[in-house]
């Protein structure tokens, strides 16, 4: 039979474990609003960009090295983006789990022959790949602390400066697209080369209007796509930071949600545990006193 | 009507959306103005000032770190991956970062990142002659 001072001890302890959770939740559901406000102010630019970069990867017919395969893919680059901070459930798991199962069912060879590598994103990325010993040849932390357009491109470029220098044929991502607060999808999704039928594919309801027009290139459509692929690029993995952003704090949100809750439950199951000791306690107290005071009348 | 819808764009959100009477853009081939009326274009952008007229107020000013435009129909799309109102430049910022530039020109390196330091010392300097 635990004492009653434990009990108390405990109650007190989940009381307080409640209270850490109940604000970080407040918290991630106040950093999940920015981080969708974030996603919302990308669309007018993003928008343009794919409607620009579609119609330009037209006319200019596919002549970029950014847009053009490999004969041989021999090495292959995965750019998994997770979290820095833990408490989110399985947001992280999940997501390495599947670039696992890719990576298993499609590129085995490549990882047994050391031709595939990592670039990771977060602390919880980094340490789950490094205990897996898959070699990672850049990892960033302390990323989502400030987040910021320009660190995002300074990672891109450097990928896109890797692809060109040939030390990778194909480059993918994998992230946790934000659904709502509660759902996040799993993505992997190719990066490079661009695949140029996916970029003609994506639903434009201007697109026929905009086919028509008989733009001036200033320079040429070659020389513009040169200069707008690589921003492409860096808005790709822009949209895919801020939708990992926002999953995490979602996923975060829900987590200590669920903890809130389970305290709650918990505290209920110790306090009936410390009422029934109390009632035992004094029932044992009576009895002894009654049992004194039977033993007293009998001498 | 003389003016004509223009949007300044970035990966971070919208810096300017109206109606102007015409738009001074630093292109990669020399700076050039859009008026109403212009025939479609799409050009890529240098690092440079971007002039907004306005028909009573005063005009503004923009430092935009390179991007593109797209001109159709009287709408002027303007992306940036930078842009920045010249009230909103932060002097400070755009001092230390001109100074963080020098310095990195300063050590011999390998040609890209030479490359990468003089285009922020490029950018920074954008950003103080914009301020002014």
């Amino acid at each position: 039979m635990a004492n009653l001072r434990d009990i108390r001890n405990r109650i007190e302890s989940v009381q307080n474990t409640q209270k850490i959770t109940r604000a970080m939740k407040m918290v991630a559901s106040a950093k999940l609003r920015k981080a969708q406000n974030r996603i919302i102010a990308t669309r007018p630019y993003a928008r343009k960009m794919r409607e620009v970069v579609g119609r330009l990867v037209r006319s200019a017919e596919g002549d970029n090295v950014l847009l053009r395969k490999p004969a041989t893919t021999e090495r292959i680059l995965f750019i998994v983006i997770g979290s820095d901070r833990g408490l989110c459930g399985a947001f992280n798991n999940n997501l390495f789990k599947v670039v696992q199962s890719k990576v298993e069912a499609n590129f085995k060879r490549y990882l047994r022959q050391k031709k595939l590598s990592l670039y990771t994103i977060g602390k919880k990325p980094t340490e789950y790949f490094k205990r897996r010993k898959y070699p990672i040849d850049q990892s960033y932390s302390g990323f989502f602390d400030d987040l910021a357009y320009h660190t995002t491109c300074n990672i891109m470029e450097n990928v896109v400066e890797e692809f060109v220098r040939g030390n990778y044929d194909a480059v993918y991502m994998a992230y946790n697209e934000f659904v709502t607060a509660l759902t996040q999808k799993r993505r992997v999704q190719k990066l490079l080369p661009i695949d140029p039928g996916k970029l003609n594919g994506e639903p434009q309801k201007k697109e026929k209007s905009l086919a028509t027009i008989d733009y001036i290139y200033e320079p040429q459509a070659g020389n513009i796509l040169d200069h707008i692929l690589p921003k492409h690029l860096n808005m790709q993995l822009w949209k895919a930071v801020l939708n990992s952003n926002a999953a995490e704090q979602g996923a975060r949100m829900t987590a200590m949600d669920n903890a809130t809750e389970n305290a709650n439950e918990l505290q209920e199951e110790l306090r009936l545990e410390y009422n029934q000791a109390r009632q035992e306690a004094i029932t044992t107290e009576i009895s002894e006193i009654v049992s004194g005071a039977e033993a007293l009348r009998e001498t | 009507m003389n003016t004509f819808e223009a949007q300044i764009l970035t990966p971070e959100g919208t810096v300017f959306d109206g109606d102007v009477t015409g738009i001074k853009v630093p292109g990669i081939e020399g700076s050039f103005e859009v008026k109403v009326n212009h025939a479609p274009i799409i050009s890529t952008l240098d690092i440079g000032k971007v002039r907004v007229r306005h028909t009573d107020n005063p005009d503004e000013f923009f430092a935009v770190s390179g991007g593109f435009l797209e001109l159709n129909n009287n709408k002027l799309t303007l992306l940036a991956e930078a842009a920045e109102c010249s009230e909103d430049i932060d002097v400070d910022r755009a001092r230390k970062a001109k100074e963080r530039a020098q310095k990195r020109l300063e050590n011999p390196g390998d040609e890209a990142s030479r490359y990468q330091a003089r285009q922020a010392l490029r950018r920074a300097k954008n950003r103080l002659d914009v301020a002014k």
